[in-house]
């Protein structure tokens, strides 16, 4: 039982926090050598960056999209009913639309009916959890996990609100747009948080064999 | 309704057993230092002492705004609400839980105008108002008029509610600190917001 990645991604698309605990699982493809200066490699640490970077923006599509096919697909959560339109064609009789044998809202975080939970490949498990103010948290682990739901939602309740949205270090959501480009989520990576990841993560799963 | 009294439970609960708490009065005096404060510094443009209380009024809002951001988070963990079905829930979360958490009051939900797809508002009476103990304007003749000694709570309804893709517009209509009955304020949803898709680099 291994964890392998976690991600934050907050409202604005972007990722905002990355922890890699083994990258045995993706390992970086060979580039083509050249000898031409202008197409020569990128030193590693920048080509290493930039396949970061190319991951999260990939990871953050691919729930992005589920997220989406999920909700069109299952049945109309009532949140998603309400229009942006002030001025509705015409007036409904009935005050929602949501279908009589919708199930009531659930009053917990542990999720809409038709949120998107995880999914699986031969290789891995991505876990996800998405909390009301659309930040999203992302885990991939190995197959023999079960639902990492609670531990997303311990993770969020227990250390990213108390340690990134209670410090005054960390830039806020809308503290950092428009001041030279993005800044949000600078600091979430601060020392109270990562080490109260690693110690959680380290009691869920079993220690690595040395 | 069954939802209001769930959600009346669910503030009594939260406030007995998952919330830190301290002295009202401190709380009370700071706020009041705050404002006190900020009326001294923010002064009309031609003036040294003369203060711009609509000045004072935006800082409260905006104060209140960035403290919304955050507090929401908070709100939503120790409280394990999900997302509010309707507008009108999400009035009586904010009434009956949020305010208890965080104020130990519970404002009452009044006036309630407008269906879904038409502009909705409401109003929360506060019949006790922590922050606004012991206070008495000064003497100068423009705060009755013009200052809202609370606007923070507006500016914390504003941030807090845009966190949950929800855009209002809160503000003070009365207030016993001018003399009216009541302290009342409005609060009214402006559009609900998109989520926000990522850039197209394609």
């Amino acid at each position: 039982m291994s964890v392998y990645s976690f991600y934050i991604f907050d409202r604005h698309t972007e990722c905002i926090y990355t922890k890699r605990w083994l990258t045995t699982h993706a390992p970086p493809t060979p580039r083509p050598q050249s000898k031409d200066p202008l197409t020569a490699p990128l030193p590693s640490a920048q080509r290493q960056a930039l396949k970061q970077l190319d991951d999260t923006k990939l990871i953050f599509g691919t729930i992005f999209s589920l997220r989406r096919l999920c909700a069109q697909l299952g049945s109309p959560h009532p949140s998603a009913t309400t229009t942006t339109n002030p001025n509705p064609p015409t007036p409904t009789n009935n005050t929602n639309t949501i279908t009589p044998d919708t199930p009531p809202p659930a009053p917990n975080p542990h999720a809409p009916p038709n949120d998107f939970l995880s999914y699986r490949t031969g290789e891995y498990k991505l876990h996800y959890f998405e909390t009301p103010t659309a930040l999203k948290f992302v885990l991939f682990t190995d197959l023999r996990v079960g639902s990492m739901r609670t531990v997303l939602y311990q993770i969020w309740a227990s250390l990213y609100v108390e340690f990134v949205v209670k410090s005054p270090l960390v830039v806020g959501d809308s503290e950092g747009r428009g001041v030279g480009g993005r800044q949000g989520g600078k600091g979430v990576g601060n020392e109270l948080f990562e080490g109260g990841l690693e110690r959680f993560i380290e009691s869920i799963f079993a220690p690595q064999p040395a | 309704m069954a939802s209001s009294s769930k959600a009346a439970r669910l503030g009594e609960e939260v406030w007995k057993s998952r919330v830190d708490k301290i002295n009202a009065e401190v709380l009370t005096l700071t706020y009041g230092t705050i404002v006190a404060q900020l009326c001294r510094d923010l002064t009309l443009p031609a003036t040294a002492n003369k203060t711009d209380y609509a000045a004072v009024n935006a800082e409260l809002d905006r104060m209140g705004y960035n403290i919304g951001l955050r507090l929401i988070e908070d709100f939503l963990a120790k409280s394990n609400t999900g997302t509010c079905s309707s507008f009108r829930e999400t009035a009586e979360v904010i009434s009956k839980v949020g305010f208890k958490m965080f104020l130990n009051v519970v404002p009452q939900v009044t006036n309630w105008q407008g269906v879904e797809g038409k502009p909705q508002a409401f109003g929360l009476v506060f019949e006790e108002n922590p922050l606004a103990e012991f206070v008495e304007y000064p003497d100068d003749g423009r705060a009755q008029d013009e200052l809202w000694y609370s606007n923070i709570l507006c500016g914390v309804i504003r941030g807090a509610l845009e966190m949950v893709q929800m855009q209002i517009e809160a503000h003070f209509v009365t207030d016993v600190l001018r003399g009216n009955d009541t302290t009342e304020m409005r609060v009214t949803l402006v559009r609900y917001i998109e989520d926000e898709m990522p850039p197209d680099d394609e």
